[in-house]
């Protein structure tokens, strides 16, 4: 695994910046806090894509009305909402809007983790996700259809007799593709594959 | 001036009404009885006078017989004079006289006028030859004069001067004037004259007693005529002086004016009833509206009440909730810390895992108190915003008022339709309202105003509440909607929090600003109310 994404916290309160920045240090996570959205979302395009730790309530701006403008912006990084309130109508609203997760304040150590856990998850599959299909737009039509083709288990006798070509023009392709890819293995070849069906990206 | 009441101004009126109604009636049966008379007066007189006419043209005729013989021989012949003039005085018993007068300044004439002769009826009277002579003095030979004056009352004489070539000779006949109308069936009202200039001959008053008068203004029904002779202008008149009964017949009358009054009292009974029923049902409908307006206050009261307790606890909870949140995450960074540095004794990490416990007991209450307040769940439906606003404003104008402040709603959007509990959402607009009014009360009185208007948006419909008042300090605009902020004395600061939880329990958002034209301004934005909702509101 890449070393661990940083940690993007908002909160208007200074004593829960520092406390929670210093229990998720102690984590070994790297954290950098903001006091207001706006501070964070004007250097944003410069940031490593990182987790976003988010209070709902803030002056100037909500975490709700941040989060809509992160999407407007493009970015995709996962957003954990966190409420002094337990609002039911703004947890369903930043849901909708694509939160990974919603905690309530204060928040328990346990929770807080597991929580960053799955946000690290989905950012990292988000950009394994981007990677594969970085790689596949090298790709020509015909070593897309060949990829295809291996993905589902077929020999390269099948594919030469699908394709009407000559078992060594699939040889070819293969090598091109292994080459293009970065991988001889097949495991590989069908995560890729799969990966080109789904939308994603990390940039933002 | 005192002015009458209504139902005094109702009986004025009706009696007015009555009053004119008899009138009415009076003027119509006057006017169709003096018609009445006027043609029966004159078809009266009209056959009177083609009686009396041909009476008088039978003078003219004895005349110019007696003249013809008077001129058959000179000397006249008298005797024969005499006797014809008797038979005239028996046929024509109204001629009483018939006199041949002798006329000066003839040759051989005497000097003075003396009668020849007389033959008269025993009513008849003696002639006086002088002022019969003096009368006639200036006349043609052959022309006839009628004189009155010198005749005995209700009596006339004709005198002709004879056409011989001295004109030395006249014919005098003494009529009984009132025997013109001899014979004649006269009914008893016609008052009859009979006149020469001004001078009355006969004047045969009306001969049955009429009863009161009629008034002398009324016009009074004649027939008045010249005779047809030439010689005798006579003028004829008769009239008819109208009684009261005749004008305006009792029975009628009575019946007419009682039968009015009758349906005029019956008429304002009525309306009188009517009136009672009306004022009826406009103080219950009033009372209907009061009741309404009273229970709509005490239903915000108290919802306002629910929901600031609710906005206080939860406005403590978090301001509580943030210190604890440091506390929290500081003890359990503290204690990772510990357990990683075996140099620290475990009594600290004891320590700190109790601060965790009692940090999470702390909140744990503060969730429990935050689910008991917010125990009132909203009730939305799809609510038109310009009924909402209205009502708003109906509650706030007494006060406002008071205030000399004035509230202004411009004709909003048509049917802003949004899906928000009602109760809420006035409360929204009520704080709102309020917040502008105390803001505009430092305003010089003619400056207080406070406008609230309706508008739908690219699928949002807003609320936007705007006032004249010194507008929001810079550094109070961030911290509007934090819980317990305010700048006023009494103000607990929890007003804008609560509108901005209600609001965004719908899915909407509060913005404040400052009006470049001076004054704030906040719009309540919330989500137009979707079509499925609004067909479901509909059901
Ligand atoms: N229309 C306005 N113009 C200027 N300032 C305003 C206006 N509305 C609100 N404010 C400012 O915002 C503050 C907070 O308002 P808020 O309604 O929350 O509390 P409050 O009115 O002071 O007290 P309360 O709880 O009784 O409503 C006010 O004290 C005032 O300073
Ligand atoms: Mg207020």
């Amino acid at each position: 695994m890449s070393p661990q994404p940083p940690v993007y916290l908002v909160d208007d309160d200074e004593a829960v910046r520092d406390a929670l920045s210093l229990l998720l240090r102690t984590y070994g996570i790297e954290v950098e806090s903001f006091a207001e959205p706006c501070a964070f979302l004007t250097g944003l395009d410069r940031r490593k894509p990182g987790c976003i730790l988010l209070d709902l309530r803030m002056p100037a701006i909500s975490g709700l009305q941040m989060q809509e403008r992160l999407l407007a912006r493009g970015c995709n990084w996962p957003v954990i909402l966190v409420t002094g309130h337990g609002d039911v109508h703004a947890c369903r609203r930043a849901f909708k809007a694509g939160a990974v997760d919603f905690l309530t304040k204060p928040v328990d150590e346990q929770a807080l983790i597991e929580a960053l856990h799955a946000a690290f998850r989905a950012l990292q599959s988000s950009r394994e996700r981007a990677e594969a299909q970085a790689l596949l737009a090298r790709l020509t039509e015909r070593e897309r259809e060949v990829l295809d083709m291996i993905s589902r288990g077929w020999s390269t006798k099948e594919i030469a007799g699908a394709l009407g070509i000559s078992p060594r023009t699939v040889d070819t392709h293969r090598a091109n593709l292994a080459e293009k890819l970065g991988t001889t293995s097949v495991a590989e070849f069908v995560r890729l594959a799969l990966a080109r069906d789904e939308r994603g990206g990390t940039a933002p | 001036m005192i002015v009458p009441s209504r139902p005094a101004r109702t009986t004025l009126a009706l009696v007015l009404a009555w009053v004119v109604l008899v009138a009415a009636f009076t003027a119509l049966s006057v006017r169709s009885a003096v018609d009445r008379a006027a043609v029966e007066v004159d078809a009266m007189g009209r056959s009177l006078h083609r009686l009396v006419s041909q009476r008088a043209a039978q003078h003219d005729a004895h005349l110019t017989s007696l003249s013809a013989l008077a001129l058959a021989t000179r000397p006249p012949p008298l005797h024969e004079i005499d006797q014809v003039a008797a038979t005239i005085l028996r046929f024509y018993p109204r001629i009483t006289a018939v006199d041949l007068l002798s006329l000066p300044g003839g040759a051989g004439a005497p000097d003075a006028p003396a009668v020849l002769t007389s033959t008269r009826s025993p009513t008849g009277n003696a002639v006086d030859p002088i002022a019969t002579a003096t009368a006639i003095a200036g006349t043609a030979p052959g022309a006839t004069t009628l004189i009155a004056t010198d005749a005995p009352v209700g009596r006339y004489r004709l005198a002709k001067k004879l056409p011989d070539s001295e004109g030395r000779l006249a014919l005098v006949l003494e009529i009984d004037a009132q025997q013109l109308f001899d014979g004649e069936e006269r009914p008893v009202w016609a008052a009859l004259t009979l006149s020469t200039g001004d001078r009355t001959i006969v004047a045969l008053p009306a001969t049955a007693g009429l009863g009161p008068a009629a008034p002398s203004w009324l016009p009074r029904p004649h027939f008045e005529k010249a005779l047809g002779s030439p010689n005798q202008p006579l003028l004829l008149r008769l009239e008819r002086p109208l009684a009261l009964a005749d004008l305006v017949a009792p029975g009628p009358f009575a019946t007419f004016a009682f039968a009015s009054a009758a349906i005029i009292v019956l008429a304002g009974l009525l309306m009188r009833q009517r009136h009672m029923a009306k004022r009826a049902r406009l103080a219950a409908a009033e009372a209907q509206q009061r009741a309404r307006i009273r229970e709509h206050e005490a239903r915000l009261a108290h919802a306002s009440r629910v929901n600031a307790m609710g906005e206080m606890a939860s406005g403590i909870a978090h301001e509580l909730t943030q210190p604890l949140t440091a506390l929290l995450s500081q003890s359990q960074a503290a204690l990772r810390l510990a357990a990683a540095d075996a140099a620290v004794p475990s009594a600290v990490a004891e320590v700190l895992a109790a601060n965790v416990r009692q940090a999470k007991r702390a909140a744990d209450i503060l969730t429990r108190l935050r689910a008991y307040v917010s125990r009132t769940p909203p009730r939305p439906a799809v609510c038109d915003l310009n009924a909402l606003v209205g009502d708003v404003a109906a509650l706030a104008r007494i006060d406002l008022e008071r205030r000399s402040i004035i509230l202004d709603l411009p004709a909003g959007a048509p049917a802003p339709l949004a899906w928000v509990d009602p109760v809420q959402m006035e409360q929204v607009v009520h704080n709102l309202v309020r917040n502008a009014a105390d803001a505009v009360e430092t305003r010089p009185m003619g400056d207080r105003r406070v406008v609230v208007k309706t508008e739908v948006r690219g699928g949002e419909t807003r609320i936007t509440v705007a006032d004249t008042g010194c507008g929001i300090a810079e550094d109070v605009l961030p911290r509007l909607f934090e819980p317990f902020f305010s700048t006023k004395a009494d103000g607990m600061g929890l007003g804008l929090p609560l509108c901005q939880s209600l609001v965004e329990r719908f899915g909407g958002h509060i913005v404040a600003a400052n009006r470049p034209e001076g004054g704030a301004q906040f719009t309540v934005v919330l989500p137009l109310a979707s079509g499925e909702r609004r067909a479901e509101a509909a059901e």
